[in-house]
């Protein structure tokens, strides 16, 4: 557990090339906008500001919660979690208007990012889940 | 699963780049959340398991929350984020069954989505947000957004509301105020590209 600096979730974000391709963390001055903690949605308390929910103005932010839970159930699989991850985005830029293109691209990248980079995340999840009963 | 292949290739280059930014200790300390303390008016809440993803659902910002009232929300926050876990859990053959116990019986328990929804396996329901609170010294009222993916259609969101009292010192879920849940919610795109769920009329 650590203490949170408002220099550590700074919002990624602003204007031109980044506003142009509406990219949002859904952070601002390290509070998220929606109310909820940190961590809630696309990304933990640390990469919160640097992950976004909303990626070429697709709000994928409903996939991610599903993401996270997914991981804090016990005995639920990584590979499960994350071949959802990637179905739900898909799913959710469809019905958004997202193209063919945009959406490959975001379900891609953010499904190589967990499926890579979420062991860690996913072996704390569980460690917790299994043991506190989430 | 054809497509994912297909994607995986073309993300490949991105990924590259991204191990190469990311060195594994910090991606660790960046992607894992082992909890951490939100203070809110002054009012410091430890966001930790158990529940933790509940926990961080928790809508404590832009709620006209006073200093006291987010204490109390603070001290119920466990019984909130159990009760919210028991929801979620889709439930077993023993949870349908009338509870043998005659004092189980007594203890007021939460609406089942599953059954009310009439969600059928394996599709699960998922916290996104719990909210609207409206707070006394012995009573805390608050609304809970959930999502669900059907097997076919589109996803549905779906809040209810509940209502705790502090009884001996602890809190636990009292009642729901109203006799049907608020249901399911419409959802738009803002301008700035958020989905935004709510009641008909009040979005």
């Amino acid at each position: 557990m650590h203490a949170l600096s408002l220099e550590m979730a700074g919002q990624v974000q602003g204007g031109g090339f980044w506003s142009f391709l509406k990219f949002a963390s859904g952070t601002n001055n390290g509070v998220r906008a929606d109310g909820n903690a940190l961590g809630a949605g696309c990304g933990t308390v640390k990469s919160d500001a640097f992950i976004p929910d909303i990626l070429f103005g697709i709000d994928i932010s409903q996939a991610c919660f599903e993401h996270d839970q997914s991981y804090a159930t016990c005995g639920f699989e990584k590979g499960t979690a994350d071949t959802n991850f990637y179905s739900n985005i898909m799913s959710e830029c469809g019905e958004q208007g997202g193209g063919m293109l945009t959406c490959n691209a975001i379900s891609g990248i953010y499904y190589v990012t967990v499926a890579f980079l979420g062991e860690s995340a996913y072996k704390n999840a569980q460690e917790s889940s299994c043991r506190w009963g989430d | 699963m054809k497509q994912l292949i297909k994607n995986i290739s073309l993300t490949a280059l991105l990924f590259c780049l991204l191990t190469q930014v990311i060195p594994p200790a910090m991606a660790a300390s960046f992607f894992v959340d082992k909890g951490h303390t939100d203070v809110v008016e002054g009012v410091a809440f430890e966001i930790v398991s158990p529940h933790l993803f509940i926990k961080k659902a928790f809508k404590l910002r832009g709620e006209n929350l006073t200093p006291s009232q987010l204490l109390l929300i603070r001290e119920a926050m466990p019984a909130i984020a159990g009760m919210t876990q028991q929801i979620l859990l889709r439930p077993l053959h023993s949870y349908v069954q009338a509870p043998q116990n005659s004092a189980l019986l007594e203890v007021p328990q939460p609406r089942n989505i599953y059954q009310l929804q009439d969600i059928e396996s394996p599709v699960q329901i998922f916290i996104q947000t719990i909210k609207n609170w409206q707070v006394t010294e012995s009573s805390i009222q608050f609304s809970s957004d959930y999502f669900y993916r059907p097997e076919r259609g589109h996803t549905v969101n779906f809040r209810d509301t509940y209502l705790f009292t502090k009884a001996n010192g602890s809190w636990r879920f009292m009642k729901h105020p109203n006799s049907m849940p608020d249901g399911v919610l419409q959802c738009a795109q803002t301008s700035a590209g958020w989905m935004r769920c709510d009641l008909a009329g009040q979005q």
